[in-house]
């Protein structure tokens, strides 16, 4: 009999955590199924990048766990990073290392650094238009070219776990629409997504859940048609949910 | 409130302490002791090397006149124009050229012809034992060479601080920077030193008197009046880059030896050492390679390695007669200093998000960088007990076994709790 796992995708439970002498994330749990595209959303401060640093093992929670497809990130830190792809809010690059050195040093470290996926590699891109710089140093390249590098990174590897901090930020509207293709993309081969975003309306096309955090709480989860109900709104006009909040928060102080 | 014209004194003395927490940091170090040592063995190498007698055929070679004239010239190289223009300051000094040109500008001439006198005396001191050995030596003679090479330094400053604003006043040869670099700061400095040390000591007082005249005449030029002030644009795309640079050569010289938080890197391409790149790494990890790409496009730490490698090579073979328990502490100095540099290599990596998302274990990263200090630690040691021969098979003997030891205690005690 085939042994089932129910542990599979990204699991989060009761974190607390933050930075020294500062404890943002206060007992939040909420999970990223297989092939499920989640978004964190809140307004700036509510913690939606300590959680991700708490997941990408940046940070250490003061207490819950973090698992992934059954590896546990305090137990196998190694195991674990090995099944996440980030794709960071501000692109970060080794000023020594041309593009191709960065691809083949991130192929390498994932220990699948090969034909199949140096093809891979070079489909997306020659997606971002990015085939005829292979050669060239960061220094070269403009913000948006420098993300579209840290796209081409994560998505070559085809993890089970894509962490995307804010997706659309510096990128004009071509890529935008390229990388919301590759997100489904990732979903549909199963793989779990998990993004940050305050582009709420463009984001519940494509989404399956919302997280809403507040204050370092989980104030909410559910479908984008589900909170747009909860708050008298329609997905179209998702984006004033940001306003209704503040105004809740402005009436609660 | 603050004002513009006491802005560039304010930066000043706070630069001033910096250098002064940087000087404590550095004095109180155990490497302390280094510096005397490296400091004695130079006087001591330098000595030697004038008074030898087996140096007494080459003092009488004519070309000791190009290497005075070189050493001048390396000398005038020293000593930048001290700004402290922050990258802030495009945005918030943005309507102040006027004053800056006026009043802050006028400081930092004074202050950057302070520093580069320093340098231009220490250089002419050097240089004055070579004068007497090759018989040129005459209080004139080198009483004019000092007032031309500090005369000349300050036309230098002014000139490159004419260069910072959108029109300068020098337009000649605009566009070529490298031909007017070398003209000014190597043929026309190079000529009136040829001419001061050719001429009969009694006739310098000529070239003193003409060069009074001209330098006078420069400086009139340059000088910023109310009315050319009120016309002056300045130029951020060259001030910043100038600025930043200048300061990174100052926190890279406290580099040199002890540790500076948050320096800011450059890179060079180097395409042409690819190929060792590609060699050293075939059978190596990832992080191996990393590290040695690191190594190899840095602008700061490679020919900072270089030129530790240099100096002490050119110190162990200048100590002519010197002991061998002296020869041998300098070049495990050297070896220590080397590894001391590279460390930042490792945790300027460490740092970098990209680093930490790897799915690569702590030790096999620290294990690959162990594996690269160990080949320049045996580079290192095969340069220095090479030099080491030239005092004798003994000498060579003593360095090797010296510097292996300090070797296996830096790899195994020293780079390990480093990079902990």
């Amino acid at each position: 009999m085939p042994v089932i796992i129910d542990c599979m995708g990204l699991k989060i439970k009761k974190i607390s955590g933050g930075y020294v002498g500062n404890s943002v994330l206060k007992n939040i749990s909420f999970e990223v199924d297989d092939g499920e595209i989640v978004a964190l959303i809140g307004l700036n401060g509510a913690g939606k990048s300590t959680t991700i640093n708490h997941i990408i093992g940046e940070l250490h929670p003061q207490q819950g766990t973090i698992m992934l497809n059954d590896v546990y990130l305090s137990q196998a830190p190694t195991a674990f990073k090995s099944q996440i792809a980030y794709i960071p809010e501000q692109p970060i690059l080794y000023d020594e290392l041309t593009l191709e050195e960065h691809l083949h040093l991130m192929l390498s470290a994932h220990m699948i650094d090969n034909s199949v996926t140096w093809s891979r590699a070079f489909e997306l891109l020659k997606l971002f238009r990015l085939e005829d710089k292979l050669h060239w140093l960061p220094i070269h390249f403009s913000k948006g070219m420098r993300q579209k590098v840290m796209l081409v990174a994560a998505f070559m590897l085809d993890a089970p776990l894509l962490i995307v901090d804010e997706p659309f930020l510096g990128l004009d509207t071509l890529a935008q629409k390229d990388v919301v293709h590759l997100i489904r993309e990732q979903a549909e081969k199963g793989n779990s997504v998990l993004m940050t975003t305050h582009l709420l309306a463009s984001a519940a096309k494509f989404v399956d859940k919302f997280v809403v955090l507040h204050e370092g709480t989980v104030q909410f989860i559910g479908t984008p048609l589900a909170l747009a109900n909860a708050h008298g709104l329609t997905l179209n006009n998702l984006d004033d949910f940001f306003d209704l909040m503040h105004e809740n928060t402005n009436d609660e102080n | 409130m603050m004002k513009i014209n006491d802005l560039f004194m304010q930066r000043f003395v706070r630069a001033q302490n910096i250098n002064i927490k940087y000087l404590k940091l550095l004095f109180n170090d155990h490497f302390v002791v280094f510096l005397l040592i490296a400091f004695g063995a130079s006087i001591l190498g330098y000595q030697q090397l004038i008074s030898s007698p087996q140096f007494t055929l080459i003092w009488q070679s004519s070309w000791w006149q190009l290497f005075d004239v070189l050493w001048l010239i390396i000398g005038l190289q020293m000593g930048t124009l001290v700004t402290y223009f922050k990258p802030a300051d495009r945005l918030y000094l943005l309507s102040n050229d006027y004053l800056i040109a006026k009043s802050y500008m006028k400081r930092s001439i004074g202050v950057s012809a302070v520093f580069a006198s320093v340098w231009q005396i220490t250089f002419m001191i050097l240089l004055v034992p070579v004068l007497w050995q090759t018989h040129v030596f005459s209080f004139w003679r080198v009483g004019t060479l000092l007032l031309f090479t500090l005369s000349y330094k300050l036309l230098l400053l002014l000139l490159l601080r004419d260069s910072l604003f959108l029109k300068s006043c020098v337009n000649i040869l605009k566009g070529h920077n490298r031909i007017k670099y070398v003209l000014f700061n190597g043929i026309v400095p190079g000529t009136i030193m040829t001419l001061i040390l050719q001429l009969p000591s009694d006739f310098t007082w000529i070239i003193a008197c003409l060069w009074v005249i001209v330098a006078y005449a420069c400086g009139f030029f340059f000088y910023i009046n109310d009315k050319k002030a009120g016309q002056l644009a300045l130029d951020w795309s060259k001030i910043l880059p100038q600025a930043i640079g200048h300061e990174q050569h100052v926190l890279h010289f406290y580099a040199t030896f002890a540790e500076v938080p948050n320096q800011q890197r450059t890179i060079k391409r180097r395409q042409y050492l690819d190929f060792v790149i590609r060699k050293l790494t075939k059978h190596h990890p990832v992080m191996y390679r990393l590290y040695l790409i690191r190594l190899i496009r840095d602008t700061e730490v490679l020919p900072l390695l270089v030129r530790l490698e240099l100096v002490g090579a050119v110190v162990m073979y200048a100590l002519m007669g010197a002991p061998i328990w002296l020869i041998a502490t300098i070049a495990a100095m050297t070896m220590y200093l080397i590894i001391f540099q590279m460390i930042p290599i490792y945790s300027n990596t460490k740092q970098k998000l990209w680093t930490q998302l790897l799915p690569i274990d702590e030790k096999a990263k620290q294990k690959s960088f162990q594996q690269l200090a160990k080949q320049v630690m045996f580079m290192t040691t095969i340069l220095l007990a090479m030099v080491s021969l030239s005092h004798g098979w003994l000498t060579a003997i003593v360095v090797t076994i010296v510097m292996c030891t300090i070797g296996i205690f830096l790899n195994k005690l020293y780079i390990p709790k480093k990079i902990k």
